[in-house]
Parts: C-alpha cells; structure tokens; sequence
C-alpha cells in the first residue's frame, strides 16, 4: 500500500511567527510611544529600519492580514471608498485599513497598523507609486518615491540603471527621512545593517542550495515564512540567529534525508510575484496530499539575491544594485534565463505559476512555460487567483489545474516523454 | 496641379486612416519606401525616429476580438495590450518593421518580450522613460536613454541623426501640435462644429500619419473650418476625460451625442494629451524631447508628480469651457486609472461638477447599459 504522503514541519520556522508578531506589536507600541513609524514599499524598509525607526513592509503585511480571512473587511473597505475591485488587491488592503483607522472603525487587534508618519516606496511595481500618491493625497502623510526602471539584462544600461537608482535614493527618500527624524541620515548604520543581510543572504543561499536535495529538506512556504528574516527583521542580529539556526537545521535533515514532503513524488517550480497569501495553508496542504514539493521560486530570490554586491563600505550603491538585481526589476529575458537554470538545478518536474487577477506582473508567464515545456519537457500550469482577494479565487480551479499538472507529469514519465527523473 | 481636398474629403481620410490602420500604412511603405516604427502609447519621443527618415506611428488597438492573444497574456489585461498582442500573433502588425516600447505600467512591462515571441520584427527596442518626475537624476537618466534610442536607431537605418534634422522634426511635430491646439481652440469656440468622432479622427490620424502630410491636410481644413459660421449650441457643455493610451470607441462618441451632450474640450490620450506641450527646437534635441515629457501638465498617472493633482487640472478646464460635466472613460483593466479615479469623482462632486464614469473595454459587452447612462447623465445636466 502507498505511503500517505505528509510534511514535516521544521522547528526553526515555528519561531518566524513570534518574530513578525513583535515586529508588528513594535510599529504599534512606537505609536503609542509618540515615536513615528513609516510604512515601506518595495524594498526601502531596511533604509529606515536600519536607523531604528520602527518600519512596516508592503507584502507581509497582506500575507498577514490574509490570515483567517481578515483582510476581506479591508479589501471591502476600500471598495466602498470607491476602489474597483479590479485594481491591485495590496494597493485596496492598505486604504482600507487607513480608511478604517481614519473613520474610527474596528480593526482587529493583531492586523492593527498606526496611521504612519511617512511612506516611502521605488517603482518595483509600476503601481506602487499610485498607492504612495493616493495616501499623500487622501491624508496628508508626507511620501516619498524613488523611479527603479525594470533592471535590463543589457549590459551598458545596467551600472547606469544603479547609479539612476542610487541618486534617486539620495535625493529623493534620505530627505525624506532625515526631515521625518529631524537629524543628517546616518550612513554608518545602514552599512551595519547591510553587513548582516549580506551575512543572512549568504547563509540563505546556502539554504536555498540545499534544496537541489532529493527530497529536498524545505519548501516554498518555509522560504516564505523565512523571508520576514530578511523583510520585517532584516538587517538585525535576530535576523542572523534565525538564518543560522535554520541552515543547522536543514543541513541535519539533509544529512539525515528526511525532505518537508515526505515521500517527494513531485518537485514543483512555483513562479509569480507573490504567494496566494490568504489561501496559504489550503495550498500547502493540497500539495503535501498530492506528495507534491515547491522546490523552489524565483521569488524568494527577490530579497538580495547576490550578497556578494553588498559593500557596506558604498552602502546606497550597494542597496540599489542589491534589490534591483532581484525578481521585481527582473526582465522576462532574464526571468526565462533563471527558470531554465532552476529546472536543471533543481531538478524540477513541472512549474506552477499564479496569474494574480489583480496584478498583472505576470504578463509573461505563459509564454515562458511554454518554451520551458518545449525545451526541457517540463509542463506548467496557470492558476488564476489572487494574492489575497476571495472574489478572484475558485478553490475547485485550484484543485483542477494540480490535478493536470501532477497527471501530465505522472503521464510523461509512464510513456517516457518530456523530462524524465 | 492637384486640387485641393475640401473638407469633407480631408475627414474622409482622416477616418480611412484610423478605421483601417494596417491597410493605410502598407500602402504610404509602399509609395516610400521607407520603414515604419511601431511606438506603444503614451510617450515615446516620435521625433527622434522621424529623425532616422522612418514613420513612427502610434500602435493602434484593433477592432477585431482577441483571439490567439490570449495564449500569450490573460485576458485581465487592458483592450490595447491585449490587441496589440493578438495582432502580433495574427501577424497583422507586419506592416511594421519595428517597435519601441517602454514600462508604460505593469501589463506593458513585458510587452517587448512577448512581441518578440509573436512577431518578426526586424528592430525591437525598450526604453526606459522615467515614472516619477523627480528632479535632476531622473532628467539625465531620460537623456542618456533617448541617446541609447537615438544610436539604435542611427544602427538600424543606418544613417546619422544630427542634431539639426533632429530640431527640423521637432519643429515639424510642434507645428502638427500646434495645429490641433488651433482645432481645440475653434471647436471650444463653436463646439457643433465637427462630431466627436471626426474630432477623434484628425487626432488618431495623426498618430498614424507622416506628420508633413498631416500637417499639409490639416492646414486645409483648419481654413476650411475657420469660415464657417458659429452655430448657437444648445447642448449641455461636456469633458471627456482619460481612456488612456486607447481612442475612445467611435460608437461611443456618438451615444454621447444622441444624448445630448456636445464634447467642448477633452483631458484624453487620444486628444488635447497627445498635443498639449511643445519641445524646444534650437537646442539639444534631446534635452528638449526630455524637457516635454517631463512637463507637469497635463499630469499623468503613468508619469507620476506629487506636486501636481490631476482632479484639478480637470475641475481647471470644466471651469474654462464653462462645462456642465465630464465623463470619464476608464478602460477596463487600466491600473493607474484605477488608482486616481476615486479621487477624481470625489474632486468633482465637491467642486459641484457632475460626473459619470463609463468602464470601456475591448470587447463592447453591454452598449444599451451605456446609452442608458448616458441618456440619464444627459437629462441630469439638462435639470441642473
């Protein structure tokens, strides 16, 4: 008889969830403390947070607020202030949460944001501006922005794209923040923090390198819950205890061979620009019945994916070249290139993209997936949902298309077509 | 000689032009040997490749149904991304030799990848256009780009761009704009002059068209015009705002009309946004082409400035044309319209403008829904 597949969970992510929790609780004590607090977009956080000015980040806001459904209330909030449902499901979560504060209107306690003091934010999505621009406007919050162009694989446009970048960011954001601080900006202490994410990024890439393991020893979702390492706390000695505690413990399972998805019958690409934050859990689980592993994403690698351009000698140069260089700036040239790479690395049976219905970051996936499965043999499927918007998401699609892809790949490898492992 | 078109017959191809695109363009490459160069709305500087002795044209959303388009995008994508991708697969844009596109928003991020996977062109280009007005660095980082365009260009047509022909087409382009500027001017004046939709075609056709030819045709009909008498219009006075980097549906156009409603001045791409400033023409030309684009007004939700609020801009040009209201057309899956319409309306109603916003999309699903609302925000102007 088969082996029910099952997971088994790793000790070190189960501290991640304190960790974000304190970080959340710090940005509302600060409030209460009459100490002012910035919201983050695109990866400016660590600019603020490396100064000691509590800072909220973009994403893992909404994968929080997803949890048990919560964010439903905002997302409506917001619709209500006349944003249509079809426009950015991050963007309608965050004014409707100052939409709720600023009316007086309850908000769960451990979703719960002070108004902030300043936002500031790159172009890493074209619309994130238009958020920025839409709270400076709707409430007066002084804001800031700095213009990233989509980071071209083009030689001679890359070293001008950072220093674009870097000026921008000296112009533009610091300003902001020594005015919000009322003192000069202080280098130095951006440059310690950035000495430990270049620490944390590398002990995380060794940790994502142990996933070409068969089994592999952690998954997609371990890496998401991981990234608050990098994101909400990064750039801390916390942050550094967390990377080194969780790579022992990989190491001991690959060591031991025990994978997350145990028995490994399917080893899954998953690529898009975020997780299905609100339906994390279910999707996990549907996977981990079906003996199915997301081995790895190139969205993890959008948290500095070469420490090795970190200096903290240079540190605005190295901030800019640092996140540009991840998926969010990447072109879909470049982006085609990593997939290829990451099949062979990883040994990738077939790839699971996310067409977010109210993000259109994924302009390009369907035609790589399909040049993917002509080169390599290896199939794809596209789920349309969202990050966090129950309108857009069908649970039963959901089970259809894994369904497909799993029998696609069950279905090559009995009639010994496509790629074979 | 040539006898000199009457007005009548300068619309009529006006509207030939924009109503069959492809066929118009296949037939100018062939009298002129000369290649065309697709530029994705809303700003690539025409200019420089005018300069190169090629055509740039503005890249058209077909009218046709997306079909094969979406094997390559989804269809929660906005009509001209979606379009412009379907004919590319359909092999309807081999009229072009070539296409430049930027990060105009999300869903044209990657358009310059999948239009190389659906398309032969023999020169595809991406540039980088600032999204932010942001001061000094973001002014010489458009430079250093458009000079990357301008060299790409100079390679693939192989000849020079001086600075001299170049400042020859901006001057070329500021008399295209200049006069459409003087078409607004004489339809503010006397708004039942022409309908909305010839209004569309003399500006969509000058996106499509060599911009001498344009201009010869429009200095015509703009002596044309100028004669005839001021017509009393009774009609309630009418903005039509955003349907940004697409034309506004001709039908709908026409709607707007039967309802009685008669369009004075316009805030679209499609219109007074594609002519609003001038590039300085005796300087460095692509100091100026940056200079343009980075000018404040009209403001865009695709270039964004903190400083400079769009719903004023609008509520500005309502109070200049003495407008009774203003329809905004938003296309359906159109982002960075999405993000700043709420404002929008709100600005209006506070400004005590009405308001009536018509989602628009490719594939026209409902036209009795939209005559409806238009026959009901029509009487309301009517009743205030």
């Amino acid at each position: 008889m088969e082996k029910q597949p099952k997971t088994n969970r790793l000790k070190t992510t189960a501290i991640m969830h304190q960790i974000v929790s304190d970080h959340w609780e710090s940005l509302r004590r600060a409030k209460e403390a009459g100490v002012p607090t910035v919201w983050s977009l695109g990866m400016m956080s660590l600019l603020t947070r490396a100064i000691g000015v509590p800072t909220h980040t973009y994403a893992t806001y909404a994968s929080l607020a997803s949890r048990d459904a919560a964010s439903d209330a905002l997302l409506e909030e917001a619709e209500a202030d006349g944003y249509s449902p079809e426009g950015c499901s991050y963007f309608r979560l965050h004014l409707g949460l100052l939409s709720a504060i600023s009316k007086g209107k309850p908000v769960r306690d451990d979703m719960r944001l002070p108004m902030p003091d300043l936002v500031i934010s790159t172009r890493c999505c074209t619309e994130q501006p238009h958020i920025v621009d839409a709270i400076h406007r709707r409430y007066g919050i002084p804001a800031a922005c700095v213009d990233t162009p989509l980071f071209c694989g083009e030689a001679d446009m890359m070293e001008r794209v950072v220093l674009y970048v870097e000026q921008g960011i000296r112009e533009q954001i610091v300003p902001a923040i020594e005015k919000l601080t009322g003192k000069p900006y202080d280098y130095d202490k951006l440059g310690a923090a950035l000495a430990i994410i270049k620490q944390c990024a590398e002990i995380r890439n060794q940790c994502l390198e142990l996933s070409r393991n068969i089994p592999a020893p952690w998954s997609f979702f371990d890496m998401c819950i991981s990234s608050g390492a990098l994101q909400n706390v990064g750039g801390t000695p916390v942050a550094l205890k967390y990377m080194e505690q969780l790579l022992a413990e990989l190491k001991e399972r690959v060591a031991q061979g025990i994978g997350i998805v145990e028995p490994e019958k399917y080893r899954l690409l998953y690529d898009a620009a975020f997780m299905m934050w609100r339906w994390f859990g279910l999707f996990s689980r549907k996977l981990v019945q079906a003996g199915a592993c997301l081995v790895t994403s190139r969205y993890i690698n959008f948290l500095w994916p070469y420490p090795e351009d970190i200096d903290p000698e240079r540190p605005l140069y190295s901030y800019a070249k640092g996140f540009l260089r991840g998926m969010n700036w990447m072109t879909a040239e470049e982006g085609e290139k990593q997939i290829a790479d990451y099949i062979e690395k990883y040994s990738i049976d077939g790839i699971f993209t996310l067409n977010a219905r109210t993000c259109r970051a994924a302009g390009a996936f369907q035609d790589i997936m399909k040049d993917m499965d002509r080169r390599f043999g290896v199939p794809g499927v596209i789920i349309d949902a969202d990050q966090i918007d129950p309108k857009f998401f069908s649970e039963a699609q959901l089970d259809i298309r894994l369904q497909a892809l799993l029998e696609t790949i069950d279905a090559r490898r009995e009639n010994k077509v496509g790629r074979i492992r | 000689m040539v006898r000199p078109m009457s007005a009548e017959e300068i619309l009529a191809k006006f509207t030939e032009v924009t109503t069959a695109p492809r066929a118009s363009l296949s037939k100018w490459k062939e009298q002129n040997k000369k290649k065309v160069i697709g530029c994705f709305p809303m700003d690539i500087p025409e200019e420089i490749i005018h300069a190169a002795g090629m055509l740039p044209v503005v890249m058209w959303e077909g009218d046709e149904p997306i079909t094969v388009g979406h094997a390559h995008i989804s269809p929660y994508n906005c009509g001209i991304v979606r379009s412009v991708i379907d004919d590319s697969a359909r092999g309807n844009l081999d009229v072009l030799d070539g296409i430049v596109s930027y990060e105009t928003c999300l869903q044209a991020r990657h358009l310059h990848f999948i239009l190389k996977k659906t398309g032969q062109y023999a020169y595809c280009q991406r540039i980088f256009l600032p999204g932010l007005v942001t001061g000094d660095a973001g002014k010489a980082f458009m430079v250093d780009n458009l000079k990357r365009l301008k060299e790409s260009l100079e390679h693939f047509g192989g000849q020079e761009i001086s600075r001299q022909s170049l400042n020859q087409s901006i001057l070329i382009y500021n008399e295209n704009r200049g006069l459409l500027r003087k078409l607004y001017d004489l339809r503010k004046r006397n708004p039942g002059l022409l309908k909305a939709k010839e209004v569309l075609a003399i500006v969509h056709s000058s996106m499509l068209m060599l911009k001498e030819e344009h201009n010869q045709l429009l200095h015509q009909l703009l002596q044309d015009l100028e004669t005839k008498a001021v017509k009393l219009e009774t009609r309630a006075r009418v903005i039509l705002s955003g349907s940004l980097c697409e034309a506004p549906q001709r039908l709908i156009l026409d709607l707007i009309e039967e309802a009685g409603m008669v369009i004075v001045d316009d805030d679209l791409y499609v219109g007074s946004r594609y002519f609003a400033n001038d590039a300085v023409a005796d300087g460095d030309p692509l100091v100026a082409l940056t200079d343009r684009y980075l000018q404040r007004i009209p403001p865009s939700p695709t270039r964004i400035d903190a400083d400079v609020d769009w719903s004023d801009t609008i509520v500005q040009m309502v109070d200049q044309n003495r407008a009774a209201g203003v329809i905004s057309l938003v296309v359906k899956y159109c982002p960075p319209h999405l993000a700043y319409y709420p404002d929008i309306e709100r600005e209006l109603s506070g400004a005590g403008i009405h308001a009536l916003m018509l989602e628009v999309e490719h594939e026209v699903t409902s036209l009795e829904q939209v005559k409806t609302r238009l026959q009901a925000f029509g009487e309301a102007l009517e009743l205030s």
